[in-house]
């Protein structure tokens, strides 16, 4: 079973399983450090999906198209997986429904502008 | 065999029209790709074959993005926005030229496995909204693999001549390419109003009926099929007297389209000066926008399942009182009548703890279950209670078979009221609170119910499948289901004749009004509002427009002392074809 979430592979260290397309794990990236590291140093904001019935297609493929327009990473998060922000499967799959709550996060040149960016997206209902 | 099954099968009227022709079964089309294992030196060559299929088909993509964006508007061209972006998402491109790269597998085979994954992750997903990502994943899939394997043609392309398209279902980029020169009809076992086919088949003026559930079980290539997208019905080999009735009600149809401008601003009144109020049934929030084009001055009929069906979690409070609020200012100063949530019968959902039953119409649904499920019920009473503070809502309950129900549900309205007002939450007060008639029940305590309900709206489909046990989903019986059963007419008198001594005004909300001897009887029988689906509103304005109250009324007379269902058509039709050919249906 292929999985989307990062939450369920990813093996760092040790032999390298078949690796799956995770729909946007975060990746840590060439530079070698750990995720747990960067999260520390990151840009983050908890929003409130308020858009019915929440971030499906369409809504996703709004904030996958904003996230692009940064060049930091974009991860999103919630029920403890995270996806990467600027793959349009993985943000589906998350299932963010009306309601809930997601975390966005973001690491790189424009983190702050990024988190800001998408964070008014998903409180402004994508502005549909 | 398609010659052994129904005849007539129905589904929903997705886009209005009628059309008669050979059928084009559009089969989920084959690709046949092979797994193939690449030599070291092919990797390269194929992950550049790969992008150049990537490259074709974000090409493809955004053509048909630019044309519907021209056509329907930016709106309707975002889906293709996401078809791109799957096209390119980091992951699925990447997993791919890994698998090309480090295992050394064909592109197409690469892919598809990729992809065939991602889309099974999303089939298992139980909300509806979300799990539908299956299939835009898996139309992208198709055109990729086509573009690798050669032969980058759509399949709806290969269609010549004219024919009645039926399929399970249509992508995305297969309803883009519906062209009504080739295109007559359509008929889709799945899909709804507000599904991306039935949008496109509006857009296009072609006629269609979807969520058939089986209809390409029933059908075969080049068989001639009759789709009739006003009524939501496809009849399967229709004879030669059929298909001339059936060009004739194109005919008839295309000249009220022609004026339906016209139509629509006038009003639904008789001759002799009786006024009806036409107003339209409504399964989803959008749908309340066709109903004003079409002429509609009310909703008769909001259901609300779809909030309860679409997802495996409770509605909330704000996203109901959000789609409420939005059809009510969107049809003010009309009236808007929501019905409470009628899940059971053939809607359930384990989250809510109903199940398949076996006896499901006489089971566990409608006011019943809102009674015993009194949290559920008084979320949605409060969505509709502060809809009411900006429309002009009404509120009707389903499937009421005692006073005492009535009462609770009242009860329970009253609760609900003080917890609002307790809470300093505005909402609406003086609005009317009715029952849908629809068990016989209902109609021989039609005296008791008239003095404590604002008003009645008669289910028609359910009054007749209860009042002559007859479920006309069953083959063997659905001849039995009659509207012009004296049974039926009977009922409904009582319904009116109490609703009126009580002052209170008696309204019908199910099919029967939508054909012209049932609109005529109805008529006569001096119900005040008629509501039905929006493709049929100019239909009926017509009918309610040619006949005279006074003759409806000695019409109806006559046709009670009748004894069969037989006696009460040839003599209703017969009138009608005597007296108003202008609206008999050929």
């Amino acid at each position: 079973m292929l999985c989307l979430h990062s939450g369920l592979h990813g093996n760092p260290g040790g032999t390298e399983p078949p690796r799956a397309p995770g729909l946007g794990r975060p990746e840590p990236g060439s530079d070698g450090i750990g995720t747990r590291a960067n999260q520390e140093k990151m840009v983050q904001r908890v929003v409130k999906v308020v858009n019915d019935p929440g971030i499906h297609l369409r809504s996703a493929s709004t904030f996958v198209k904003t996230a692009g327009r940064f060049k930091s990473d974009v991860w999103v998060m919630k029920d403890g997986i995270e996806v990467n922000g600027k793959s349009i499967l993985g943000v589906i799959s998350l299932v963010a429904e009306y309601g809930s709550s997601i975390t966005i996060r973001a690491k790189g040149s424009d983190e702050a502008e990024a988190v800001a960016a998408l964070a008014d997206l998903v409180e402004n209902r994508f502005y549909e | 065999m398609a010659t052994l099954g129904p005849r007539v099968l129905r589904g929903v009227a997705a886009s209005p029209g009628i059309a008669v022709g050979k059928v084009y079964i559009l089969e989920l089309e084959e690709l046949h790709v092979k797994e193939r294992t690449l030599s070291p030196g092919e990797i390269e060559p194929e992950l550049a074959r790969f992008k150049a299929a990537l490259a074709a088909t974000r090409e493809d993509i955004q053509q048909v993005k630019d044309t519907i964006r021209q056509e329907l508007g930016a709106e309707q061209a975002k889906v293709f926005d996401a078809h791109l972006q799957i096209l390119d998402d980091v992951v699925a491109v990447e997993e791919t030229v890994r698998v090309i790269r480090e295992e050394s597998k064909n592109a197409e085979f690469a892919y598809r496995r990729t992809l065939s994954r991602i889309a099974e992750e999303f089939d298992a997903l139980e909300e509806e909204h979300f799990r539908s990502t299956a299939a835009d994943v898996r139309d992208v899939k198709r055109r990729v693999i086509r573009h690798l394997l050669g032969k980058p043609r759509r399949s709806l392309g290969d269609i010549t001549g004219q024919v009645v398209l039926v399929a399970h279902d249509l992508t995305p980029s297969e309803a883009a390419f519906l062209n009504p020169d080739t295109i007559l009809g359509i008929a889709t076992d799945s899909g709804g109003r507000t599904s991306h086919s039935a949008i496109m088949a509006r857009a296009r003026g072609i006629p269609a009926v979807v969520g058939l559930r089986n209809a390409t079980l029933h059908v075969n290539q080049g068989d001639t099929l009759a789709v009739d997208g006003n009524r939501g019905m496809v009849e399967v080999h229709p004879d030669e007297k059929a298909v001339k009735d059936y060009a004739k009600r194109r005919r008839k149809f295309l000249r009220l389209e022609g004026a339906l401008l016209h139509i629509r601003e006038l009003p639904a009144v008789t001759p002799d000066g009786r006024q009806i109020e036409l107003s339209a049934n409504i399964e989803m929030p959008e749908e309340a926008e066709h109903a004003l084009e079409r002429g509609a001055r009310g909703i008769g009929l909001f259901r609300t399942e779809f909030f309860y069906m679409r997802s495996a979690r409770l509605p909330s409070e704000e996203e109901q009182y959000e789609a409420y609020r939005k059809v009510a200012e969107l049809m003010h100063p009309y009236p808007v009548i929501i019905r409470t949530v009628d899940v059971g019968g053939d809607k359930f959902a384990s989250y809510l703890g109903t199940e398949r039953e076996n006896n499901p119409f006489l089971g566990w649904r409608g006011i019943r279950f809102s009674l015993e499920r009194r949290e559920i019920f008084k979320i949605q009473l409060r969505a509709i209670f502060r809809a009411a503070v900006t429309g002009n809502v009404k509120l009707m309950f389903p499937m009421v078979s005692s006073l005492d129900e009535l009462r609770q549900a009242n009860g329970v309205c009253a609760e609900v009221r003080e917890e609002l007002r307790a809470r300093r939450v505005p909402f609406g007060e003086n609005f009317e609170v009715g029952i849908m008639a629809e068990t016989p029940a209902a109609v021989f305590i039609a005296d008791s119910l008239a003095r404590e309900a604002d008003f009645f709206s008669i289910g028609t489909n359910d009054l007749i499948q209860y009042t002559l046990a007859v479920d006309r989903g069953n083959e063997k019986i659905a001849h039995l289901y009659e509207p012009m059963h004296p049974a039926i007419l009977r009922s409904i008198r009582t319904l009116v004749e109490m609703g009126h001594k009580h002052d209170i005004w008696v309204g019908v909300c199910g099919e029967m009004c939508g054909d012209p001897a049932g609109a005529v009887i109805l008529l006569g029988l001096g119900l005040d509002e008629f509501s039905t689906s929006p493709y049929l509103l100019p239909e009926i304005k017509t009918i309610v427009r040619s006949v005279t109250y006074s003759e409806a009324k000695e019409l109806a007379e006559t046709a009670l002392c009748l004894s069969t269902a037989a006696d009460v058509r040839d003599f209703v039709e017969g009138k009608i074809a005597s007296r108003f050919p202008q609206i008999a249906l050929p």
